[in-house]
């Protein structure tokens, strides 16, 4: 399709004449993510990408790993960043708690959400291909900035300040994110990995957007259950500027320490602080209210993200 | 005007869901015990296979074999349970049995579909205490009937 005087061609337009390697390897069957290397072109779609690196992941203190399917590239055509990830079968019971989820990961639901979100920025943006193998592709545009959990620790001086200048701000941002869940929920979809690193703040349009669909559970009676403890976790912690642990606080705030019981953590997480009020008492009981939610000590469950966003809907009417 | 004390009028038609638990096993006992002697009622027992969407599965080779093996057990279940309640002294032509295959979002729906499309007027299930996190993430179906079902005369949850 191309030769490897047009790719090297391609290669210095795109990255630099100083980039191209001495010698080409083109693949067109992905099946062995390991063999696809830097420097190697992939064709998908009749599109050149040129691979760069493995893209890396950590998570909560664990230290990043190279995640081997998920290649940073370059489309030779127009130049742009592009994330390629490749087809990975994985299936595992992860633990969460006490509890065990029935998890796997799944190129197909990623390509079916990419396509349900088209042209929709609260989602991370792409398309599936197969490769020539049958193997499903995804090719998404790379998305520049920061998580919105490294973002608001940036903002305001202190929590007081973060809280009445800042958080009103943010709880739309993340209303709107909820709303975009609950797009998928509708939609007989789940994300699957909700995390508070999943969503991406642009730094061009201060977008936030959601990332990485591939990712499912098998629900039980509830098919929003565990997206909505993701949500509940992303906002404690938007209205906490950060995790609260009550470890911490022991330190930092024994006074409010002493007026903790163990009704005011997370109801899966129990180092986590939600009753958030006993700590910051500025925040007004509504917020709190949606909080305790997700706390040991609720007796109500959110059943939808309908009823979750309704609460939140209420906070922001006040707050505006 | 109706004679005050008068029985209402009463739906004979009960529907059991079960699976392989021993909750399901106490809810087949329990309704045995309630029926057992007792002429016209009717007894549906139902088992949903709920398939795992399409992509927990790498091919259609996969899934058509798991469905397979599901079904084999579901029907093993259902007809367990059947001669259970025949045994018990319920009539063996007042019972049926019915197995519901499908990508469903809620066992409790189809529980509640097949309830008002067959007419039961009860419903029969086991309920496992669950703890509160299990209830929060996994959800509950006993719950979710209790709280969804709007045709049945009756719904017993048996612990």
């Amino acid at each position: 399709m191309f030769s490897d005087n047009e790719l090297k061609d391609m290669i210095a337009r795109q990255v630099g004449p100083e980039r191209v390697p001495a010698r080409i390897r083109v693949i067109s069957d992905t099946s062995d993510f390991y063999r696809v290397d830097y420097d190697d072109v992939v064709i998908l779609g009749e599109k050149p990408y040129l691979i760069r690196h493995n893209e890396r992941e950590g998570r909560f203190g664990i230290e990043e790993q190279q995640k081997f399917w998920v290649k940073r590239a370059v489309d030779l055509i127009d130049g742009s960043v592009k994330v390629v990830k490749l087809t990975f079968h994985e299936s595992f019971v992860a633990k969460v708690g006490g509890l065990s989820f029935e998890c796997y990961r799944s190129p197909k639901k990623e390509a079916r959400i990419l396509q349900l979100v088209r042209g929709d920025q609260r989602f991370m943006q792409g398309v599936s291909i197969l490769d020539t193998a049958g193997n499903i592709v995804r090719i998404l545009d790379y998305i520049q900035g920061k998580t919105l959990s490294d973002s608001v620790l940036l903002l305001g001086r202190d929590h007081e300040d973060y809280f009445y200048n800042y958080f009103p701000k943010v709880l739309g941002e993340f209303i709107e994110l909820a709303r975009a869940i609950k797009f998928l929920h509708d939609n007989g979809e789940k994300h699957g990995d909700i995390r508070r690193d999943h969503i991406i703040k642009e730094k061009n349009t201060g977008l936030c957007r959601w990332i990485d669909f591939d990712f499912n559970y098998l629900h039980k009676e509830n098919m929003a259950g565990y997206d909505l403890f993701g949500l509940g976790n992303v906002i404690v912690y938007l209205a906490g500027r950060g995790d609260v642990i009550s470890r911490d606080l022991k330190e930092k705030d024994p006074e409010a320490y002493q007026k903790l019981s163990a009704e005011d953590l997370n109801i899966i997480f129990s180092s986590r602080v939600v009753n958030l009020q006993k700590v910051y008492p500025y925040i007004s009981d509504d917020l709190n209210r949606i909080l305790l939610h997700f706390s040991s000590g609720a007796n109500v469950f959110y059943e939808n993200t309908g009823e979750f966003l309704q609460d939140l809907q209420m906070v922001q009417n006040r707050l505006s | 005007m109706q004679p005050s004390g008068q029985a209402c009028m009463i739906n004979k038609h009960i529907l059991v869901a079960v699976d392989e638990s021993d909750n399901a096993n106490r809810a087949v006992q329990y309704v045995a015990l309630m029926l057992g002697g007792l002429q016209g009622f009717k007894v549906t027992l139902i088992n949903i296979v709920a398939v795992p969407p399409e992509d927990f599965f790498t091919n259609a080779g996969q899934r058509a074999s798991w469905i397979a093996d599901n079904e084999t057990k579901s029907k093993r279940v259902l007809q367990g349970f059947r001669e259970t309640l025949v045994k018990s002294g319920v009539d063996g032509q007042s019972v049926e049995i019915s197995m519901k295959t499908g990508e469903y979002t809620s066992v409790a729906q189809v529980i509640l579909d097949e309830a008002t499309l067959i007419g039961a007027g009860t419903i029969a299930l086991g309920r496992r205490g669950i703890s509160k996190q299990e209830e929060f993430i996994y959800g509950s179906t006993s719950n979710k009937i209790l709280h969804s079902q709007k045709s049945c005369n009756a719904l017993w949850v048996i612990e």
